[in-house]
């Protein structure tokens, strides 16, 4: 045992001062450069800058290397050698230097002392200003008038001095251009040298400025004061908006679409966690700034997902570019009624509307055993509904249907009819010309979804239901999209007829219908309702109180994880998304939550002891991928918190009539018969011509102009033949679904030509806000009545609510910028009338003679009031009587100029040319055409009244 | 010598210059290059008849059932499809479908007149291109309306005895109509080359001048739609082609009377 004084601890120190050595070696090192991964980022992202600068500057260079450009630079060089040359020459030399003495002793003798003196004088100005203001309030009146006399003497030397330094400078100018000659070719030849380097001396330059002054590595942060958040991407992302990308590779990428995101979002005033959450404060590493680590609420929403941001700000009506996969979403929870059972915020805001029919004359409506086949799957006998698939068994459905048949109202089905061919026939044909193919098909699935698919109607409904139903859809469901067609009681037999016989021998018969009134079996089926829910989309008698059963998803994107049943799948289902616990990455561990149950709705039971009334019950939507994914962007969007008032995009002015009107366009399929909009041409040459594709053949297209097109140099109306190889692209017009089978049958049964069976589709409604008046549009929305007696196809009667009837009348004013709801119309005051009889005595007696012309003979055609044309009503136009409360004034005049031009095939034809009638009312063809307008929004009473002595004409039968 | 090559290059520059021009209108025109017209030396010639298959359907006549104090107050007999007694049809037009060469094209209908409130002639024929002068001879107001894809329609009233004067620039097939009386109608056909016929009540063509060569020759009838058959021709030679027309089984849907 050593003494303590000669014990020896350097061995100890040394190893404890390495220890400490290496520690702050470390710690410095971690300071520096471990904790700041972005530095390292950042200085790539400057070498692939100055890499990317360097490739171009050595692309020029080789270029610029490139035989026949040398050969062309040399010969410029030559040419500017000679120049030079040139310009050395004594005598050339000689008058040049005279020139340029000239011009110096000019600058020096003259423009010198002037210029000189004109600032003196300005100077002197200045002070005489001062000295004036001084007296005014120190001096007497005597000062301040030698004073001001003092400026005005000052002003007039320099406006004098003015004009000779402008003198001067002329002379000047003439000097120096005359020396310019002398150089011309020389600076000429420069320039042309210039031109050919200058690719590359321009990369040059760059590649050095980005060598010289490469930025010091920094964090760049956003401040989004209102929020009170750091966002501190670009630290890494330094590219993300510039100009020009340097690398596919992030994080150097630049944004994808960034016209429409960053452009629109600047990332000063957004940052980027706005959109892609994340925890953008972070800098110590990326998977800690993509918030992808254990426990943080909202990691990174990347690609596709990062739309679900979009409804943070904007309003779920509008369809926003680049938000293609979350417009999609809404549409499709609107479509499949998902919160019939889960309460959404935001959704189920239309009254007037339902998700499933109300079931409360169920009985009289269906066959029972159509319904127990139904309730245990209704995708076999309808692929196209969208009623999701219980799982029901046979038990099940029979008990369901028991309860609903003991809880319905209505009248006792009649015995099955059988109906000849005759009828059938006749049935179809109202079926198919009335319009109903606009919103059903009577073959099975051809994607029309709007209205049910009919191909197997007949083993469904009962014939007396179908009757009344088509007679009157909103007496039997008051909130159905169905409008009623105003159907006399014979034609709605017909139809019903025809649906009747539309069966594919899909049922089987039911062995006994006992069931029906046991109230057993009903009992058993009234849990049944109660557990699944089903009032949630339908109304049932005595359930109509009863509340949404689903959770509620208005938060969906916030829900803890651990409030997500992953019951024995989590492992598998987190293994899947490449995650270990569900921590790691919450939100991507909620949405494989989600995908799976969206996926298979009930799996979560599978080996779990669960009681039945404790089982899963959502119903399978038989969902596509694409779809739950889209679905899933909405569901991680709808999330808690808002943001600042002044962030919300809100949704007003034309953009919001527009937004609504699509939606009760939607709403109410009004595309399924009228066209909305027309086709619009891009050529290759950057023209663009909008109008309607004609005719298609192997090489060209014969495109019909509707407006008047500059670069084409044609005019509205015209048909041009357009290679297609011109063609860049083409967007064609939306609506008018229903026209192909209307122009079908005149082709087919009437043999029309095409192009005139065009005539029987509905109006095309392309311009409409320019032609009618908005409260007449509204009044004719909710109650329509027939305005082209040719028409077979009708307008139906929607019922639709007065703010919905309002919500289009604006949406097609605000399409064409008109004014809504009141507008002046002078036509139909007293005093404009006065002022035009002024102007032109007997005018509107005048007009009523071109109106009754025999050459142009309006009443030949067209129905006015009481008074019907000859022949028969379908070749009678539009009632004259309408046009006053019906139609602008302006319309009406272009429409009497050229009725082509605004309804191409139309049968009203043109009158006024040039010089012609004017023996019945001298004017232009505008003249003409306005007067005749005065006299529409004036019509006289006993023009349109039947006289006595015009009722002569025989009444057709 | 030197005075050739000049000669020469004249006629170099000219050759050069009448090629540009030519393919500049090809280019800016497709249908300009598709026929060429010259001389035809020993040219063939195609003849038949056009019948109609089955049994000759019963003759129809149209209703006229406004402005009878014009257009009379009988029934017109429809010109729709006229067949004799041996079946041969009137008014189809048999064609050479595609032709890049041949005779020269000339001629063509002039006018197509409204009288009495029928049109007259009911099927013409003009080269592209061509103006036809639309008449109308009643004294009250027809309005002509073309029911066009490639060439710009038209729907233009004309006064009493006015006149409206139409270019064609594409080959087609124009149904004209009067809308003012629904029984009005018109078959204006805006043909490619020469080589066509429209039969009389006999139902006879002849296509003359035809190049030695195998053509695709049509038969188009307005209510009973085309047929087409391959005839050979020989030079100075005459080959037969007979067509039959079929009437098309047309989907029956009635409308109900009211």
């Amino acid at each position: 045992m050593k003494k303590e004084e000669e014990k020896s601890y350097v061995g100890l120190y040394i190893i404890l001062s390495f220890i400490l050595a290496v520690t702050n070696v470390w710690a410095l090192w971690n300071e520096i450069v471990g904790k700041r991964p972005w530095k390292e980022y950042q200085a790539r992202y400057y070498d692939l800058e100055y890499d990317n600068a360097k490739k171009k500057y050595d692309d020029a260079v080789l270029a610029f290397e490139q035989q026949d450009e040398q050969d062309l630079y040399k010969a410029v060089e030559q040419k500017l050698d000679k120049a030079k040359n040139e310009f050395e020459k004594p005598k050339i030399q000689l008058k040049y230097k005279k020139i340029l003495d000239e011009l110096r002793a000019l600058d020096k003798n003259e423009l010198a002392p002037l210029t000189f003196e004109s600032i003196v004088t300005r100077n002197k100005m200045m002070e005489a200003e001062y000295q004036y203001g001084k007296h005014k309030y120190l001096h007497g009146t005597r000062n301040r008038e030698e004073s001001k006399r003092n400026i005005l003497e000052l002003d007039d030397k320099s406006k004098k001095l003015a004009e000779k330094i402008k003198l001067v400078e002329e002379k000047r100018v003439e000097l120096q251009s005359g020396l310019d000659r002398f150089k011309g070719a020389i600076t000429k030849y420069t320039k042309e040298l210039e031109s050919h380097s200058s690719n590359m001396l321009n990369y040059k330059e760059t590649m050095v400025k980005l060598e010289s002054r490469r930025p010091q590595l920094q964090v760049y942060q956003v401040h989004l004061e209102e929020l009170n958040e750091v966002d501190r991407c670009m630290s890494c992302h330094v590219g993300i908006d510039k100009k020009e990308s340097v690398s596919e590779e992030q994080p150097y990428a630049l944004h994808p679409r960034k016209d429409v995101y960053l452009d629109n979002h600047p990332p000063e005033r957004f940052g980027c966690a706005l959109c892609h959450e994340g925890q953008a404060r972070a800098t110590t590493s990326p998977k800690k700034a993509h918030g992808e680590v254990e426990y943080w609420l909202e990691p990174m929403h990347k690609g596709k997902v990062a739309q679900s941001s979009c409804v943070k700000c904007h309003d779920r009506g509008e369809e926003l570019v680049g938000g293609e996969e979350i417009w999609k979403a809404i549409k499709l929870v609107e479509e499949l009624g998902c919160y019939g059972c889960h309460p959404i915020e935001g959704f189920d805001k239309d009254k007037n509307s339902m998700i499933g029919p109300d079931l409360v004359e169920i009985s009289s409506k269906v066959n029972p055993a159509w319904l127990v086949s139904w309730l245990q799957g209704p995708k076999s006998f309808r692929s196209s509904t969208r009623m999701p698939d219980f799982k029901l068994n046979e038990d099940d459905a029979i008990a369901i249907t028991s309860y609903l048949w003991q809880n319905s109202e209505g009248f006792e089905p009649g015995e099955l009819e059988e109906f000849d061919e005759e009828t059938v026939e006749e049935g179809a044909f109202i079926f198919e010309s009335i319009g109903c193919l606009a919103c059903h098909s009577d073959v099975e699935e051809d994607g029309k979804i709007h209205g049910p698919n009919l191909a197997r109607i007949g083993e469904k409904m009962n014939y007396e239901y179908l009757v009344s139903w088509l007679l009157e859809p909103k007496n039997h469901q008051p909130r159905t999209k169905m409008p009623d067609l105003r159907l006399d009681e014979e034609d709605a037999k017909y139809v019903a007829a025809f649906l009747t016989s539309l069966k594919s021998g899909y049922l089987e018969v039911l062995s006994s219908e006992e069931f029906l009134t046991d109230e057993k079996t009903a009992g058993r089926g009234k849990d049944l309702v109660n557990r699944y829910g089903c009032f949630g989309c339908h109304k049932i008698q005595g359930m109509e109180e009863k509340t949404k059963i689903g959770v509620e998803l208005s938060e969906i994107g916030s829900k803890h994880i651990h409030l997500f049943d992953f019951g024995l799948l989590e492992k598998e289902l987190l293994h899947g998304v490449g995650l270990e616990s569900s921590h790691e990455n919450i939100g991507e561990a909620r949405r494989a939550w989600l995908r799976a149950k969206l996926t298979d709705p009930r799996q979560f039971d599978e080996g779990r002891y669960k009681r039945p009334e404790d089982k899963l019950r959502m119903p399978d939507f038989n969902l596509t991928k694409d779809e739950i994914e889209t679905l899933l962007v909405l569901l991680t969007g709808m999330r808690e918190g808002d943001l600042p008032e002044s962030y919300i995009a809100k949704l007003e002015g034309e953009k919001r009539s527009l937004v609504e009107g699509k939606r009760v366009i939607d709403k109410f399929n009004c595309m399924g018969c009228h066209q909305f909009s027309i086709d619009t041409l891009h050529l290759k040459d950057g023209v663009v011509a909008k109008g309607m594709v004609k005719l298609e053949d192997e090489e060209n297209l014969y495109f019909q102009l509707w407006e008047d097109n500059e670069g084409l140099g044609r005019k509205a109306g015209e048909t041009m033949q357009i290679a297609n190889e011109d063609i860049k692209s083409m967007s064609r017009s939306e609506g008018g679904d229903i026209g192909e089978f209307i122009i079908d049958y005149h082709v087919e049964v009437e043999g029309r030509v095409a192009e005139e069976a065009k005539v029987f589709t509905p109006p095309v409604l392309y311009g409409e806000g320019k032609k009618v008046q908005g409260p007449w549009l509204f009044d004719f929305l909710e109650e329509p009545v027939a305005l082209r007696p040719w028409l077979d196809v009708r307008m139906p009667t929607f019922k639709m609510t007065e703010d919905e009837a309002t919500v289009l009348a604006r949406y097609f004013a605000a399409l064409e910028k008109e004014e809504y709801p009141y507008e002046y119309i002078a036509e139909t005051k007293e005093k404009y009338l006065e002022e035009k009889e002024k102007e032109k005595p007997g005018y509107l007696t005048m007009a009523e003679h071109l109106f009754k012309s025999k050459n142009v003979n309006c009443a030949s055609c067209h129905v006015r009031g009481d008074i019907t044309p000859e022949g028969e009503p379908a070749d009678w136009a539009p009632d004259l009587s309408k046009a006053r409360d019906r139609l602008k004034p302006d319309w009406i005049v272009n429409w009497l100029l050229d009725p082509q031009l605004i309804q191409p095939g139309t049968k009203m034809p043109k009158f006024f040319r040039e010089g012609v009638f004017q023996d019945i009312f001298p004017g232009t063809p505008d003249e003409q055409a306005v007067a005749l307008k005065d006299l529409l929004m004036n019509l006289p009473d006993e023009m349109l009244k039947q006289q006595a002595d015009e009722s002569e004409s025989e009444e057709e039968e | 010598m030197k005075k050739f090559a000049g000669r020469y290059n004249i006629i170099c520059f000219l050759a050069i210059a009448m090629l540009s021009l030519v393919l500049f209108f090809g280019n800016s025109r497709n249908i300009l290059a598709a026929y060429e017209g010259g001389a035809v030396s020993n040219g063939g010639t195609i003849t038949g008849t056009v019948k109609i298959a089955g049994d000759a359907p019963e003759a129809k006549t149209l209703k006229v059932d406004k402005d009878q104090a014009t257009c009379g107050h009988d029934d017109i007999p429809s010109e729709a499809l006229i067949v004799s007694g041996d079946s041969a049809i009137k008014n189809a037009v048999v064609s050479i479908t595609k032709i890049s060469k041949g005779k020269k094209f000339e001629g063509g209908t002039t006018t197509i007149d409204q009288k009495g409130c029928v049109f007259i002639p009911h099927v013409s024929m003009v080269p592209p291109g061509s103006t036809i002068e639309l008449l109308n001879s009643d004294d009250i107001m027809h309005n002509l309306h073309s029911w066009s894809m490639k060439n710009t329609a038209f729907n233009e009233g004309v006064t009493g005895h006015g006149k409206l004067p139409k270019t064609f620039e594409f080959p087609e097939t124009i149904k004209i109509t009067c809308d003012v009386h629904k029984w009005m109608t018109s078959w204006l056909i805006v043909q490619e080359n020469p080589y066509y016929a429209i039969t009389g009540a006999d139902g006879k063509f002849k296509l003359e001048g035809v190049p030695a060569g195998t053509y695709t020759v049509q038969a188009w009838q307005e209510s009973l739609g085309k047929t087409t058959q391959e005839v050979t021709v020989s030079a100075g030679g005459e080959a037969k082609a007979d067509f039959e027309l079929e009437e098309k089984s047309k989907k029956k849907r009635k409308r109900k009377r009211k």
